[in-house]
């Protein structure tokens, strides 16, 4: 009854994870994951491949005791042991390719070789150990087989492959450690330092042990069936050695090298450190040593469970959690990468409780799926056979399976469909200001935001009402006086000429729709001027001399035959006739490149009198750049 | 074979982004958009490999530093990421793996994800490697196009006696260091300025030792690891094996301590042992 409750339960995350992997796979990370440049690294590698391949270390621990130390008695964890770290390594190989950006690509370290990478080292010793693993166990599903001479010849290598087996997880417990001690500029100092391959190893050994008690308790509380005592105990014995020696390590390591003194700063960080180490190894480490604690089952239960609580958090806070403050991180896992995570552990322990059922892992194979006395009713009209508990089982988990399939599809976010999207802005309405106007000796106007709401007290002139246009709130802001444009603009009756315009989806005009010169080329030359000064209809003969010819720009005469006297003094520029009369240039235009690109054809026109010096800015320009601040319209 | 790098001097940036624009036309990296995962429109992306930072009214321009001794290509286990004999550290998205730990081993935080899509690359700055290989471009798209010769390519000993000669010849100007000539190794890409540029990477002091090292201390040790510990651990069964043995406990007493196959008979074998 509780297996069919635990694999309900594991058949729902599986169920959550599938519609959620498949948006991971068709989407891509940036619409399943919150993981960003700066935190490239989250959840997926912090606990599914770190915490996993932690977790999964009693393989090797429990392998090493019973066929290299012959301690015989405990030979009944073995099976169990390895079985998780199989399953292990496997959860761990399919949550990093759920992470792997180029999945199809995993294979790639076997024939693309870079040593010096600490994640080579790892993928390597990962790909072989899991080899390995499945050669150790596969004693447990060939005896169930025909297939003795295999059996019988598998058998003979149980010791080779352990010793490799051995070799291998010292090896890459120990580089997924190492992997860290790249990025000193990452990671806390609580958490950085040289040691961490060997803090890692030892811990994943005392891990490794605690894990084991935790499995062998799961499995007898699901099967009720009762784990031996002893066993439990001095497993527990062990680890709290082991954790022993990790305190050591990393206390011993934090006051040479003095970075012990960031404990007692009281940031959040050295709370998290406290928490970690006494979940992880201080109290697990007094529990385990009190005999009467160690010698009941909850005793030891609580505190391996403690410890692999403390040390996947450990692992999450080497990955991620201590690079928060030193790279300005705001990563949170998504709860879609959460969910598939949740539902690749389930897929693991479904499978562990598959081989459970099936082979003899424990004592012998606990088959949970016949009743034996139950005579199964016939449907006498169908002949259906009606009330089979194990069909109705597989029935009532098919209905939680495909019930989280859709309650994972129905929770899918927008972005699962069309990709991720670029974050939408919130434009701001603008805001009204007082705003205070000085004019400099030297002509330059400074304008100040004060901070003051009220609107009286404005005998000061200077001081007057703007609105501040800043819709994405950025910081870069346009201030418009309002008064002032009804004022330039004819009053009260000039608001028809902003606010009447009648666009569509336009609530006031736009800006450009006056300033229009901002990006358009404009004529300088105002007509209705000259026929002012120039004594109105008799003016045209002044410009346009030839009455026969169309009274246009190309007949008429150019500016420079009146207007000589308006020519700069020393000019860089040449002036010809070509440019006698012209479109003067938009600011928009002048700013992106006019001045330099005019500059640089002046070159080409003229390469023996102008060098390559007269296209730099600060041919002209010369010192003016000093104080940026004077130069922004609306500095301080 | 020369050695390029880029000198960009802080002082004579005028801030026009031309090297922005250049390096987006060249190398085709697409629109800027506000995505989830950029802190700032205006900082690196995918789409964006060089930008201009604004720092107490200087401009500073953000491009990778293609270090001497890159992390990232340390840290790449299938050699994606290269560092040519010319300066660059170039990319090869055809045998990445896309596992980011070169984002997370970049002191300088340069390379970025195209995390929008389903097929992701990193992306960041290769100095136009493959532009100026197949001879479209002599130089980086960036430093052609400086307006003010800010940023100039060359040979990176010539720019670092360039960089102490204008040091020298300005007293007062600039502080007296060139980034990038032994921070983490020495980079190819290097700075003069006249503010400090510990800004550009993530911590204030990187240190002269090139990163790689701090891994490489321990991974050489790997081989040596493997066989002492095969050896240790044979040896160690070897001895009991043969203690056992020597005790009468034979090896196929051993099998049968397993609860699974011990049969009565043998649970009072043992114990008349034991006795």
């Amino acid at each position: 009854m509780k297996a069919g409750i635990v694999k309900g339960i594991l058949l729902f995350f599986m169920g959550l994870a599938l519609p959620v992997s498949l948006v991971r796979f068709i989407k891509g990370l940036g619409a399943t994951t919150n993981l960003t440049d700066v935190t490239p690294w989250g959840f997926w590698i912090g606990f599914d491949v770190v915490g996993g391949v932690a977790l999964a270390a009693g393989g090797f621990v429990v392998a090493a005791t019973v066929y290299i130390f012959h301690l015989e008695e405990y030979r009944p964890v073995v099976r169990p042991a390895i079985l998780t770290a199989f399953l292990g390594y496997v959860a761990v190989a399919v949550g990093l390719m759920v992470d792997l950006g180029l999945p199809w690509n995993i294979w790639h370290p076997m024939i693309h070789w870079q040593h010096h990478s600490a994640l080579f080292e790892v993928a390597w010793c990962v790909m072989l150990y899991l080899t390995v693993l499945a050669l150790e166990f596969s004693p447990v599903v060939l005896e169930k087989t025909p297939f003795n001479k295999i059996y019988n010849f598998v058998k003979k290598l149980t010791i080779p492959l352990v010793i490799i087996g051995i070799g291998l997880s010292t090896l890459h417990q120990s580089s997924l450690g190492t992997l860290f001690t790249i990025m000193p500029f990452r990671l806390h100092s609580l958490w950085y330092t040289a040691m961490l391959p060997y803090l890692f190893l030892v811990s994943a050994v005392g891990l490794g042990l605690s894990m084991v008690i935790v499995e062998s308790v799961t499995a007898g509380w699901i099967y009720d069936h009762k784990p031996n005592k002893n066993l439990l105990a001095g497993l527990g014995k062990a680890s709290s050695y082991v954790l022993a020696l990790y305190l050591l390590i990393r206390f011993g390591d934090l006051i040479i090298s003095g970075r012990i003194k960031s404990l007692f700063e009281g940031s959040w960080e050295s709370l998290l450190f406290i928490v970690e180490i006494l979940l992880g190894a201080i109290v697990p480490v007094i529990l385990f040593s009190i005999k009467e604690v160690r010698e009941k089952i909850s005793g030891t239960t609580t505190a391996a469970f403690m410890v692999v609580f403390g040390f996947v958090l450990n692992r999450i806070n080497v990955s991620g959690v201590s690079t928060i403050t030193l790279t300005g991180s705001n990563y949170t896992p998504s709860w879609m990468e959460i969910t598939i995570s949740l539902g690749v552990v389930s897929a693991a322990c479904f499978a562990f409780m598959f081989f459970i059922e099936n082979f003899s892992v424990y004592e012998k194979a606990i088959n949970t799926k016949e009743d034996k006395f139950h005579i199964p009713v016939q449907d006498y009209i169908s002949g259906v056979r009606l009330d089979n508990p194990w069909a109705g089982n597989i029935r009532r988990l098919s209905l939680v399976f495909i019930f989280a399939i859709a309650l994972g599809f129905s929770m899918l976010p927008e972005d699962s469909f069309h990709g991720s999207q670029p974050v939408k802005n919130r434009i701001e309405t603008p805001r009204l200001v007082n705003v205070k106007k000085t004019v400099k000796s030297d002509g330059k106007k400074t304008f100040k935001i004060l901070n003051t709401e009220s609107t009286e007290n404005f005998n000061d002139e200077s001081i007057s009402k703007m609105f501040i246009i800043d819709g994405d709130r950025n910081g870069n802001f346009v201030l418009f006086n309002h008064d002032y444009h009804s004022r330039l603009l004819e009053g009260s009756s000039s608001c028809e000429k902003c606010h009447h315009m009648n666009k569509p989806f336009d609530l006031s005009t736009s800006c450009y729709e006056c300033h229009r010169d901002m990006f358009l080329k404009t004529d300088l030359f105002d007509h209705d001027l000259h026929i002012k000064k120039m004594d109105n209809n008799r003016s045209c003969i002044i410009c346009h001399k030839d009455s026969d010819e169309p009274k246009n720009k190309e007949n008429a005469k150019k500016c420079l035959d009146c207007h000589r006297s308006m020519i700069a003094k020393n000019s860089l520029i040449e002036l010809n006739d070509q440019n006698k009369i012209d479109l003067a240039p938009a600011y928009k235009d002048a700013m992106h490149g006019l001045c330099i690109t005019c500059h640089k054809r002046r070159i080409e026109m003229n390469p023996e009198k102008l060098t390559a010096d007269f296209a730099r800015c600060a041919a002209c320009h010369v010192g003016e750049a000093k104080d940026l601040e004077s130069l922004m319209p609306f500095g301080d | 074979m020369k050695n390029f790098g880029i000198l960009t001097d802080v002082t004579l940036c005028i801030g026009c982004e031309s090297c922005v624009t250049a390096c987006k036309n060249a190398n085709n990296t697409g629109e800027d958009l506000p995505w989830r995962w950029k802190r700032d429109i205006t900082d690196l992306s995918a789409e964006r490999w060089t930008t201009i930072l604004r720092k107490d009214n200087h401009y500073i321009r953000k491009q990778c530093r293609h270090c001497l001794e890159p992390a990232c290509v340390s840290a790449c286990l299938v050699g994606a990421l290269q560092k040519t004999p010319e300066g660059p550290v170039i990319y090869d998205g055809d045998i990445c793996m896309g596992c980011r730990y070169c984002m997370m081993s970049c002191p300088f935080d340069i390379p970025r994800y195209l995390w929008s899509a389903s097929i992701p690359y990193v992306r960041k700055c290769i100095m136009c490697n493959d532009l100026i290989k197949s001879g479209e471009l002599q130089q980086p798209a960036c430093t052609s196009s400086c307006p003010v010769n800010a940023t100039i390519f060359g040979d990176r000993d010539e720019l670092l006696s360039i960089a102490k000669k204008r040091i020298e010849d300005n007293p007062g100007k600039y502080i007296s260091k060139v980034y990038g000539e032994s921070e983490v190794g020495g980079t190819s890409v290097m700075y003069i300025s006249d503010i400090e540029l510990d800004f550009l990477g993530w911590k204030k002091n990187l240190g002269q030792k090139p990163l790689p090292q701090n891994t490489w201390m321990h991974l050489k040790k790997v081989p040596w690891l493997f066989g002492s510990v095969g050896i240790l651990m044979g040896g160690v069964w070897w001895i009991i094996e043969r203690r056992m043995k020597l005790q009468g406990f034979d090896e196929s007493d051993t099998e049968k301590i397993n609860p699974q196959v011990e049969s009565d008979d043998e649970i009072e074998k043992n114990e008349k042992r034991e006795l």
